[in-house]
């Protein structure tokens, strides 16, 4: 891609300030078992440019699939023609923003390791169907994958250039159990919860292998079981359940356009202010958080975001007290405070805004046990079912496809519907003990959905178990 | 455009072998999109895109693949030979599939709907005009969508409509908004004046000293757009026939006659007064409409081609995820915007 594209935009004319080019090329592929029945297998090739241009103050950007070199120069007018015609009116003066001329690229791991032919993934996931469709009550499953390729370039007027290559395996599992007027669902890990970067070896690391039967009987285990009672007690979150709660009361409100206001009539606001940042206590102690596009495997690892901000490392939340939001460099100058390389665009048909990419949860000292043993009335939960949070990201209520009790330091009977509710200002100081490394996954969500218009982005979670005092939970049938 | 498209849909006809059979859905746009926050504009740009999703059968085998393309048929032939030799390398490894169904009736349709909307920027302007001194946040989304269908037994259809939505919402302080919308096929400055009015009125409420309700019952009103949150979430699945088949729909228990809403509620797929086409994405043609509630009770659902060859139902046209795309309230008022928007992932 890179040769033709260099060619191709050294031809571009522009009278601007600044402008970029921005080409993404993604490579798709779709396999699925539905019932021991190999579903149509389904191919995407999405490739376009975006051209952005910064003039008189103003900023405007225009998409094509044309790449052709007509097709990039009339968008590249087009999006010179909204930055003049915007400077007048525009919320930020374009002339202020940096001008990224960075050089550099990006590999995902075993990006040139030979990938799985269709005929093996169809086989691992019949083999998955056949032993997840074990009873008469179970009534769907399905085991499927996604394979994902991308290649991500980035040119800019002041000689900016990077190169980044992608390669995502998410596979994904799910079991329908019904009886007596009651279904419950088990998948692994939540719907395309398993998803990273690199090859097919994370299959190992998450145990697909065996999975059918193993998530089969834990369906079946939920429909005998009866709901999770209703109280105020310690409650013990697994990895694939922080991931959500990490998520959306700790991600969304630490994102700088929503603090900004940009967010607000769409995906909403953010119980987050400015003057927060340095001093506010987000959390107890034991409460470390860091932005980390560095693990080689999480969903949304990369060297440089999409506005060409070299991506590094950093604490958002350090021992309980907010640090930095996540902001790109056009927030960060808006706001005035240091965030994180995380403009992020879903597409080449859509601008870069404020995104999650990895936000990791640091380990603790404790081993699972440790924290069972260590509590006398509680709960654990795994696996998220539904959330429902309010628009400054602080109310929320969420559910769990899991649940099992605590009773006296041991893990006792399994409950159905277990569901907890909270206030994100609050429910992070209550944090107790943090799990060891033992007890930490790397997870994440392709589906993460925000913007006008819509973007839905690939993020990564990394968390270990958690334990919470005194949390307010219920069960199904309240 | 229709002519690109048709085209293409000549040159997959050539491209055919014996013994095969395609169909395509043809997916494209000429957008402008606005973002504004503080009443004035954040983010503007456009989007120039088109796709093909092309689907190849032969006998029970069939496999799929979506790509972009660039508008110039002479460079798309050569993605168009790749996604075929992808699909036959493809079908070569497939069993055959118990439940394809794809449309073998021909039933060509063409609906234009073509609008002159005033260039974006001078709506914009207008916009924030009559938006001055107050806290302003919203996203103007307008321009021509463009869907076809064509397969290998001479059917053609082709919808375009050009429309535009401006969804804005103004704010009070912290969380305290009102939200509008305003979407459609011609723009009149003096309906979007009588909206902005309206939104004036109700953001003066919001000054008003908040009152705590204590938790309890109460009887309460709940304006339209509150309904189409609730409406949206019914959409996930609750009409879905393969959800209801397998119990994972909502309304399972509605189906079953041991729960019902209130008599007053309906709900109805109203395509015919939609913006959604008429046709479907395997080529099945869609009714006018769809009842799916009707006095409280289920008398409906959402049936894919597929899901109707798996559990033995009539197909009614419903897209593959068997959402609604067109919801109307009894008294059949599309609750949906106007303007409809594809990611293609």
């Amino acid at each position: 891609m890179t040769d033709s594209l260099h060619a191709d935009f050294s031809h571009l004319d522009c009278e601007a300030d600044f402008w970029s080019l921005r080409v993404v090329d993604e490579r798709a592929e779709n396999y699925c078992v539905r019932k021991n029945v190999p579903q149509p297998p389904s191919m995407s090739l999405d490739r376009g440019a975006m051209l952005t241009v910064y003039a008189g103050g103003g900023y405007g950007y225009a998409a094509t699939s044309d790449l052709s070199r007509g097709g990039l120069q009339a968008a590249l007018d087009r999006a010179a023609a909204w930055a003049r015609t915007s400077a007048p009116r525009s919320l930020i003066d374009s002339r202020t923003l940096p001008r990224p001329a960075l050089r550099g690229d990006y590999a995902s791991p075993e990006t040139n390791a030979k990938p799985w032919s269709r005929r093996e993934w169809y086989e691992l996931l019949a083999e998955e169907s056949r032993a997840a469709g074990c009873d008469s009550r179970i009534v769907d499953w399905e085991a499927s994958v996604e394979t994902r390729t991308a290649e991500h370039a980035y040119l800019t007027s002041k000689g900016g250039e990077v190169s980044q290559r992608f390669r995502f395996v998410m596979p994904s599992l799910s079991v329908t159990a019904h009886s007596n007027g009651d279904t419950q669902m088990r998948t692994l890990n939540g719907y395309r919860g398993l998803a990273q970067q690199g090859g097919e070896a994370m299959l190992e690391r998450f145990g697909f292998v065996g999975s059918g039967a193993r998530v089969a009987d834990e369906a079946l285990q939920l429909l005998a079981a009866p709901n999770c009672p209703r109280g105020v007690m310690d409650t013990l979150l697994l990895a694939d359940q922080m991931v959500l709660q990490i998520h959306e009361s700790i991600g969304h409100p630490l994102e700088l356009d929503r603090i900004l206001g940009d967010e607000r009539n769409f995906a909403g606001t953010s119980f987050v202010t400015l003057d927060m940042f340095g001093s506010y206590r987000y959390g107890s102690d034991l409460l470390n958080v860091t932005f980390d596009p560095t693990r080689p495997e999480e969903l949304a690892s990369y060297a440089f975001d999409d506005d060409g901000t070299r991506a590094e490392r950093a604490y958002l939340i350090r021992n309980g007290i907010l640090e930095r939001p996540l902001g790109g460099a056009i927030s960060q100058m808006r706001a005035g405070v240091t965030g994180v390389a995380n403009a992020r665009a879903d597409g080449w048909n859509r601008p870069p805004i404020d995104r999650m990419a990895n936000l990791n949860i640091e380990p603790g000292d404790s081993t699972l046990e440790e924290m069972i043993a260590g509590i006398e009335h509680g709960v654990l939960m795994s696996t998220n079912s539904s959330w429902s949070i309010d628009d400054s990201r602080n109310k929320f209520q969420f559910g769990c496809e899991w649940g099992q009790l605590i009773e006296g330091g041991k893990l006792t009977t399994v409950v159905k519907n277990p569901n907890y509710r909270g206030i994100s200002a609050n429910f992070w100081r209550s944090l107790k003990r943090v799990g060891d490394e033992s007890t930490l996954e790397v997870l994440g969500t392709p589906y993460c959905g925000k913007g006008e218009p819509s973007q839905l982005i690939r993020v990564g979670h990394a968390s270990p178990a958690c334990v919470f005092s005194a949390v307010d939970v219920f069960g199904g049938d309240a | 455009m229709e002519t690109y498209f048709n085209e293409l849909a000549s040159l997959l006809d050539r491209s055919l072998e014996p013994g095969e059979v395609y169909t395509c859905a043809f997916d494209a746009e000429a957008s402008d999109f606005v973002r504004m926050n503080r009443g004035k504009i954040r983010q503007p740009g456009s989007v120039l895109q088109r796709y093909l999703r092309l689907h190849l059968i032969r006998g029970q085998r069939h496999a799929e693949q979506c790509f972009a393309l660039s508008g110039d048929l002479a460079r798309d032939r050569v993605s168009v030979a790749s996604a075929f030799s992808w699909l036959r390398d493809t079908l070569s490894e497939l069993p055959d599939d118990p439940h394809l169904s794809f449309a073998t009736n021909v039933e060509s349709s063409r609906s234009v709907k073509t609008a002159k909307l005033p260039a974006a920027e001078e709506v914009i302007a207008s916009v924030l005009d009559s938006a001055a001194g107050l806290d302003l946040v919203g996203i103007y989304a307008a321009g021509p969508v463009y869907r076809g269908f064509a397969n290998s037994l001479g059917q053609r259809n082709w919808h375009e409509v050009t429309s535009f939505n401006l969804q804005w919402s103004l704010y009070h302080r912290a969380d305290k908004a009102v939200k509008t919308a305003y979407g459609g096929f011609d723009w009149s400055a003096a309906t979007f004046a009588t909206k902005m009015n309206d939104a004036r009125e109700r953001l003066a409420l919001l000054a008003v000293p908040a009152r705590s309700l204590e938790p309890g019952s109460y009887r309460a009103y709940l304006t339209p757009s509150a309904m189409e949150e609730i409406a949206g979430m019914l959409c996930w699945g609750g009409f879905s026939g393969r959800a209801l088949a397998t119990r994972q729909s909502c309304l399972f228990r509605v189906q079953d006659g041991d729960a019902a809403f209130d008599p007053s509620v309906g709900f109805t797929e109203n395509t015919v007064d939609g913006v959604a086409p008429a046709f479907q994405g395997e080529g099945f043609t869609r009714p006018a409409a769809v009842p799916l509630v009707r006095e409280g009770r289920l008398v409906g659902s959402l049936v894919s081609p597929r899901t109707a060859k798996e559990y033995a139902l009539a197909t009614n046209g419903a897209n593959a995820a068997e959402m609604p795309e067109s919801l109307g309230t009894e008294r059949f008022r599309c609750i949906g915007g106007a303007r409809q928007r594809t990611l293609h992932r």
